[in-house]
């Protein structure tokens, strides 16, 4: 590139982040005006960059750090954070093999929330067992169905009853937690012994394993339209 | 109770101003330079045109594309104008402000 090129081509770094993080209908608005300001500039090359940089930090500042984008960005991490602890209690479930990880009251009494706040959870998450995990573990029919219930269930009641994002999101949590709430109120209703307690807690925990993910695509979906 | 009357902002107020004293000729760095020149207020392209979105929603600005060249990268200018609708809002923040600046306590102090 020539010298007198350069002094009228805006850095190409800044201009490829500003293509990046920029909304499309002010992206090429907001380009076109800071490269016809760069090139109009007779300051030193140094400080129109500097100029140039400073422009495009505070303009991708602005329009990346939007409420929908910082909410989409807290529920995508609160939805991994949470398939991840269910994962490794759905491995834990498959591969323990201790008889004393089992002594708790709580797999049977209805107080199974307590296993997430369990040392022993906590500890086998740190152990890093991932190696152990294997698709079979999480094949589960009855959860498969209740997927398909629940999907379907929420696609057709949004349709149905136009809701806005915030009742899309009560629907999403009930549904996903349905199942659990079914399975804790049914041992404490019933007297179910701990070797017949292990299809009830597959359901609670492989259907919410299975509908976070769906659920997290649509209400992110749905929050790009949202005017918060 | 809630007041659902919207007002307009100091920023948006401004920018307003600036697009209506340009005529046919406000687009981003015309309403920038303005801002500067006049009153000496820097402002930030991405501060404007999250605004001239804001003030299009409400029905108070519109915009047409136009006016593509070389020193611009090729990019069209996104030409502004202050609708019937932003102009009555104007008005109306003016007689507001009018009302405050007007009050006795007002007037003695400053």
């Amino acid at each position: 590139m020539s010298n007198n090129n350069q002094k009228h081509c805006p850095p190409t770094l800044p201009m490829w982040l500003l293509n990046l993080l920029l909304p499309d209908s002010v992206k090429d608005d907001i380009t076109g005006d800071l490269t016809e300001e760069y090139s109009r500039s007779t300051d030193t090359l140094l400080n129109k960059n500097k100029w140039f940089w400073s422009q495009t930090i505070s303009t991708c500042w602005r329009f990346t750090m939007t409420k929908q984008n910082l909410a989409s960005l807290g529920l995508a991490i609160i939805s991994i954070l949470t398939l991840g602890i269910i994962m490794h209690a759905i491995l834990f479930l498959s591969v323990a093999d201790d008889p004393a990880s089992f002594h708790n009251a709580y797999w049977t009494d209805g107080n199974f929330h307590q296993f997430f706040f369990d040392a022993p959870l906590w500890q086998f998450i740190s152990e890093n067992n991932l190696s152990r995990l294997s698709f079979d573990m999480f094949i589960h029919l009855p959860s498969m169905a209740w997927l398909a219930i629940a999907l379907c269930g929420f696609i057709v009641l949004k349709k149905q009853l136009h809701l806005s994002f915030t009742y899309q999101l009560i629907l999403a949590a009930s549904l996903l937690m349905l199942p659990y709430i079914g399975g804790v109120t049914y041992f404490r209703l019933t007297d179910v012994a701990l070797n017949q307690a292990g299809p009830i807690l597959a359901l609670m925990l492989i259907s919410a394993f299975y509908l976070i993910l769906p659920f997290t695509h649509l209400l992110l979906k749905e929050l790009k339209s949202v005017d918060l | 109770m809630a007041n659902k009357q919207t007002f307009l902002g100091e920023f948006e107020h401004i920018v307003m101003l600036t697009v209506l004293s340009l005529g046919d000729d406000a687009y981003g760095v015309t309403v920038r330079q303005q801002l500067r020149d006049i009153i000496g207020r820097e402002v930030a392209i991405g501060a404007l045109y999250a605004t001239t979105e804001r003030l299009e929603k409400k029905g108070l600005l519109t915009s047409t594309k136009s006016g593509a060249s070389a020193q611009r990268g090729g990019k069209a200018k996104r030409y502004f104008k202050v609708t019937s609708q932003g102009i009555a809002e104007l008005e109306r923040t003016k007689q507001n402000l009018e009302k405050l600046w007007g009050l006795q306590a007002v007037s003695q102090t400053i």
